[in-house]
């Protein structure tokens, strides 16, 4: 008898405490809210338009819910959870999807992403998104097989600066922007010749990037083709071959080396061709212009390398995406017509700034609006601003302001209307899909290349290899 | 009869907890797989997703290198791992580190494996470092048509020893008496493995063959852990596939490659099982 009690009473505890684990132990409120994941401290990152957003919002209903992650690892064990059973965050951007470790475009396979212009065509509201404010060129990059899946906010034009004289010397063509034979020309006739530098500021990953960015151009991802079996691939690939084997001897980059360039020394403008990091902003364009200008040189504006020299071109650098299981219509237009809006746009790349902080782009990662009143307000103020005359991000005070005004000088008309020319010139606006690709896809097989672990044609086969596989799959 | 009903009660009772753990770890999610593999997000689709599969180069490469690893790689490790244990058999006594050695395979832990491999099979490891110095090119044995034969190698170093260590019991069991009978009517060594030992050792085989298929699978863990994500296309298996499209959210497709190869599974273990079944019978 006892023995029987004793059987029931351990099975009926068992039974309960299989059950009772199972038990969800975080409450789950209904949240109304939108919601958006990200990791880290959110706001002390200079927030981005959403903190903005809700610091404007008035009804605590209508502001973003911001869920803050420890790592990656948790965003993405969250994020691909949700995205499964049908949940998910509301807002999804370029920066969650990478630090979730995801494909944009797989994503985009998979009907994660709604169709925005479904959602924006239900706007009954007096204040609809009317695209003609924008730059067309820009939003048309967030169109895939004929449906919005998002919509670009700022881009970053791909664009290099140098100057008349050491183009002439150096480069001699008369397209807009350079092809890659230029660039490993350039590469090459400047690796024997110790005077020169390709950048103001030595990348020592300038190689990969430049490998990167050219797998990249002969891979079309959304379309599933790539390039990668013609012979003029080959031949390219046995031209990086060459130069990265001549990188691994060469003193470039390295701490030894005489001409090892770091940020507190002051950089002798001839012995770089090309100024490092412009894009960030009109105002770090100008303040170099102003640096050539001074120097007596003519200032030069040439797109980055591209297979389509014809083209200049720019790289969509923060943009929305919705998640197809979102229900708050309402909450989400409000949120995209802020984000869009002249007043966000203006904050967030310093339009109406009073002076001019050469750490202000690296603070905020300013770029350019898509707004177009947006864009023209911050391309006068930064027309109508008066320019360091030396490169001094470490002269004069801590924002960088020399003491002395005579050293400041403006930006010649003649620079500003190539600027304004080579903007309105960008004819491509690209997505950047390849980040996945590049990194969990080649990104071994590049590093064990670039290090000398393995050979080219090994290289070269297992590309092509992983690349098929992954498009195929 | 009310007592034995109690009992049956009791009895359901003790095992309902794992019975439940099973229905709810393995039953219910392998219901829902099946479930997913019928829809593309919240749009049921019926057998597309298959059909699309089938249609997708990616997935009948790993079908088909799955397929060639599993045909060459069991047979040909039942075969070396039973010859092994005839030849162990014949010696009286075999001392018991000798016996315990052949498990050391089994028990090494994978990334150490890996870095034994590389240093002796890489482009710059010991075998290239050889072939190189007596003139011959080296040999890409992880990224070329070696590729295959290398992981079958290396399927067959690691787990050869645990079936050597089961067909050596399943030896054991077979009684002398039958071995003195065959020799006495004149049998040859052959003739003896072949009526006697083979037939008698069936069960054992049989169980062998099971754990070879799923020790087959596992297999994905040195492939990864040896090429990542995406490895040669000789040894792209199915278990790639499907752990890539995890990572690239495509449910559907991983819930149908996954049920295909469990059915793969299901068939080939249910065939062995009537073969088995119907030997048994007869005899």
């Amino acid at each position: 008898m006892i023995k029987k009690i004793l059987c029931i009473f351990i099975s009926a505890f068992l039974l309960l405490s299989g059950f009772w684990g199972c038990v969800n132990s975080d409450s789950n409120e209904k949240i109304d809210n939108i919601t958006y994941y990200t990791v880290q401290n959110y706001s002390s990152l200079g927030g981005g338009w959403i903190y903005e957003y809700n610091k404007q919002c008035e009804n605590e209903e209508d502001k973003i819910e911001i869920v803050e992650f420890e790592n990656n690892e948790a965003l993405k064990n969250k994020l691909t959870t949700e995205l499964m059973t049908g949940d998910g965050p509301d807002l999804i951007d370029e920066k969650t999807i990478q630090n979730a470790d995801l494909s944009i475009e797989k994503l985009i396979e998979m009907g994660a992403f709604m169709d925005l212009n479904e959602l924006i065509g239900s706007d009954t509201d007096e204040d609809k998104i009317d695209f003609s404010d924008y730059n067309q060129k820009a939003l048309e990059s967030g169109f895939i097989n004929g449906k919005r899946f998002c919509i670009p906010l700022y881009y970053t034009p791909n664009l290099l600066l140098t100057t008349q004289q050491k183009y002439s010397k150096y480069i001699n063509r008369n397209t807009p922007a350079l092809s890659y034979n230029d660039m490993l020309n350039l590469c090459d006739e400047i690796s024997n010749n110790q005077e020169i530098w390709l950048f103001s500021f030595w990348d020592t990953y300038y190689l990969q990037g430049l490998l990167l960015d050219y797998i990249d151009d002969n891979l079309d991802l959304l379309n599933k083709t790539s390039n990668f079996d013609t012979s003029e691939f080959d031949e390219m690939i046995s031209r990086f071959d060459k130069l990265i084997m001549q990188e691994g001897k060469d003193k470039k980059g390295s701490e030894e080396s005489e001409q090892y360039i770091n940020l507190t020394e002051e950089v002798d403008p001839s012995s770089y061709i090309f100024e490092y990091g412009i894009s960030f902003s009109p105002y770090d364009m100008y303040s170099s212009i102003v640096f050539s200008e001074q120097r007596g040189e003519t200032p030069l504006l040439l797109g980055c390398v591209t297979n389509d020299t014809s083209i200049l071109s720019a790289n969509i650098s923060k943009s929305i995406f919705v998640n197809s299981n979102s229900k708050k219509n309402e909450k989400l237009l409000k949120a995209i017509k802020y984000a869009l809006s002249e007043e966000c746009q203006n904050n967030q790349v310093g339009a109406e700034i009073e002076k001019y902080n050469p750490m202000f782009a690296a603070y905020t990662g300013s770029l350019f609006p898509v707004n177009l009143n947006s864009f023209n307000k911050l391309m006068n103020n930064a027309d109508s601003f008066k320019y360091n005359s030396k490169d001094s991000y470490y002269v004069g005070d801590d924002d960088g302001i020399p003491d002395n005004d005579k050293e400041q000088a403006e930006v010649s008309e003649e620079s500003q209307k190539m600027v304004h020319n080579a903007l309105s010139n960008i004819s491509k606006y690209e997505l950047d899909t390849y980040w996945y690709y590049n990194t969990s896809v080649i990104g071994d097989l590049i590093e064990s290349y670039m290090n000398s672990e393995i050979r080219v044609d090994k290289f070269v086969s297992g590309l092509k290899s992983k690349t098929k596989l992954y498009l195929e799959e | 009869m009310i007592r034995k009903r109690k009992s049956y009660l009791i009895a359901f009772l003790f095992i309902l907890p794992s019975l439940l753990g099973i229905a709810v770890f393995y039953i219910v999610p392998y219901i829902i797989c099946i479930i997913k593999s019928m829809y593309i997000g919240n749009s049921f689709v019926g057998l597309a997703n298959y059909a699309e599969l089938f249609r997708s180069n990616t997935f009948l490469l790993a079908l088909k290198n799955t397929g060639i690893f599993t045909l060459i790689a069991i047979p040909l490790l039942m075969l070396i791992s039973f010859v092994l244990a005839l030849f162990l058999n014949s010696f009286k006594k075999i001392s018991s580190f000798f016996r315990s050695s052949f498990l050391i395979p089994v028990v090494v832990p994978i990334a150490s494996l890996i870095c034994v491999w590389q240093v002796i099979f890489d482009d710059y490891g010991a075998i290239n470092a050889v072939l190189n110095s007596l003139g011959f090119d080296a040999v890409s044995f992880f990224n070329s048509g070696f590729s295959m034969v290398m992981i079958i190698l290396i399927y067959i170093w690691k787990y050869c020893g645990f079936c050597v260590i089961l067909f050596t019991a399943g030896l054991a069991n077979i009684p002398t008496s039958l071995y003195e009978s065959a020799k006495l009517d004149g049998a040859s060594s052959f003739q003896i493995v072949r009526k006697i030992t083979i037939p008698m050792i069936t069960p054992t085989t049989f169980f062998v063959f099971l754990m070879e298929i799923i020790y087959s699978f596992k297999i994905f863990r040195e492939v990864f852990a040896l090429f990542g994500d995406y490895p040669n296309e000789n040894i792209y298996f199915l278990q790639n596939f499907i752990n890539n499209n995890y990572y690239n959210l495509n449910y559907s497709r991983l819930s149908s490659a996954s049920v295909i190869l469990s059915v793969f599974i299901i068939i080939v273990l249910l065939v062995f099982f009537l073969f088995e079944r119907k030997r048994n019978f007869s005899e």
